[in-house]
C-alpha cells in the first residue's frame, strides 16, 4: 500500500474557485460526498467544523489540513485541491491557504489506511516534498512524486 | 545528546504526525540523536523503551492532550508545548530545550 495508490481524482483539482474558508469546507466536503466517501455530507461538515473550532488546520506554508474521524465517513480518502485564489484561514504562519488536503477518517480500525493519511500529513514538512505537490499540475505528476517519496524512506 | 519527544492531538491522524516529523527533521539538522514517539488514532507508534529513558538527556511532549503514560519521564528535564507549536517553530522548541539544558 502506498499513499498514490489512494489518491481518487475524483478529489483533486487544480483550479478551484472559493472566495472564502467557508467555501472551501462545504466545497470540498460535497466533493467527498460526491466521490462516495462519506454517506451523510451535513454529518461530515458539521464534523470538519468541530475540529476547525479546536484548533487551527491552516498548517502554514499556505496549506491548510481540514479533518474530520467519523462514522459517516465509509473510506479514508484525500483531496488535492489547490485553490484559484489564496483565501483567509487562521493559520500557524498567518499566510493565507491555496492549497487544501481535506483528510476523511473512518470510524475503524481500518490502521492501514489511517497510517497512510498521517504518513501523508507528515511527509508535508519536507519543504521540498511540500512545494513539488503544491506545484504539481497533474495527476500524474503527484503520483511519480508519492511514489519517489515513498523510495526514499 | 539524545532528545525524546511524544507528540499527540485530538484526533490523532494528521497534526500528531506532522509535529513528530518537524521536531525529528529539526533536531536532526542539528546533530542530535532523535527519538519521537506518536499517540495518535492508530495507536502508539515508534514507543520510546526504558531504555531510551535511561539514555536520553531531555524530552519533549507536544500535545493538547493528556498523554499515555508520561510519568515515564518524570526524572528527564522536560519542555512542555502544545502541538501546532512543534509544527510550526520545531527550531526554536529544541533551541529553548538545549538553552534550559545548559
Amino acid at each position: 500500500m502506498n499513499i498514490a495508490e489512494m489518491i481518487d481524482e475524483k478529489l483533486v483539482n487544480f483550479d478551484f474557485e472559493a472566495g472564502t474558508k467557508d467555501d472551501v469546507l462545504k466545497g470540498l466536503g460535497k466533493m467527498m460526498y460526491d466521490a462516495g466517501k462519506v454517506s451523510d455530507l451535513k454529518q461530515y461538515i458539521d464534523g470538519l467544523y468541530e475540529r476547525e473550532t479546536e484548533f487551527s488546520t491552516g498548517v502554514g506554508n499556505g496549506v491548510a489540513i481540514p479533518h474530520c474521524k467519523s462514522g459517516c465517513v465509509r473510506e479514508a480518502a484525500f483531496t488535492l485541491v489547490k485553490l484559484k485564489n489564496p483565501v483567509e484561514w487562521e493559520t500557524l504562519d498567518g499566510r493565507p491557504v491555496d492549497y487544501v488536503i481535506m483528510l476523511a477518517a473512518p470510524n475503524t480500525s481500518d490502521n492501514v489506511h489511517l497510517k497512510m493519511l498521517s504518513r501523508l500529513a507528515a511527509n508535508l514538512v519536507d519543504d521540498d516534498f511540500r512545494e513539488a505537490l503544491k506545484s504539481a499540475s497533474s495527476v500524474k505528476e503527484i503520483k511519480d512524486l508519492f511514489s519517489s517519496k515513498k523510495e526514499e524512506e | 545528546m539524545y532528545i525524546l519527544g511524544v507528540t499527540s492531538c485530538p484526533v490523532g491522524i494528521a497534526h500528531t504526525y506532522m509535529a513528530a516529523s518537524n521536531l525529528e527533521k529539526c533536531a536532526k539538522k542539528k546533530g542530535l540523536e532523535v527519538k519521537i514517539e506518536t499517540q495518535g488514532a492508530t495507536g502508539v507508534e515508534n514507543e520510546i523503551t526504558k531504555e531510551d529513558v535511561k539514555r536520553a538527556d531531555a524530552v519533549i511532549i507536544a500535545s493538547d492532550v493528556r498523554i499515555k503514560n508520561g510519568s515515564r519521564f518524570d526524572d528527564l528535564p522536560t519542555l512542555t508545548v502544545g502541538v501546532s507549536e512543534a509544527i510550526k517553530d520545531a527550531d526554536g522548541i529544541i533551541n529553548e530545550l538545549l538553552e534550559a539544558l545548559k
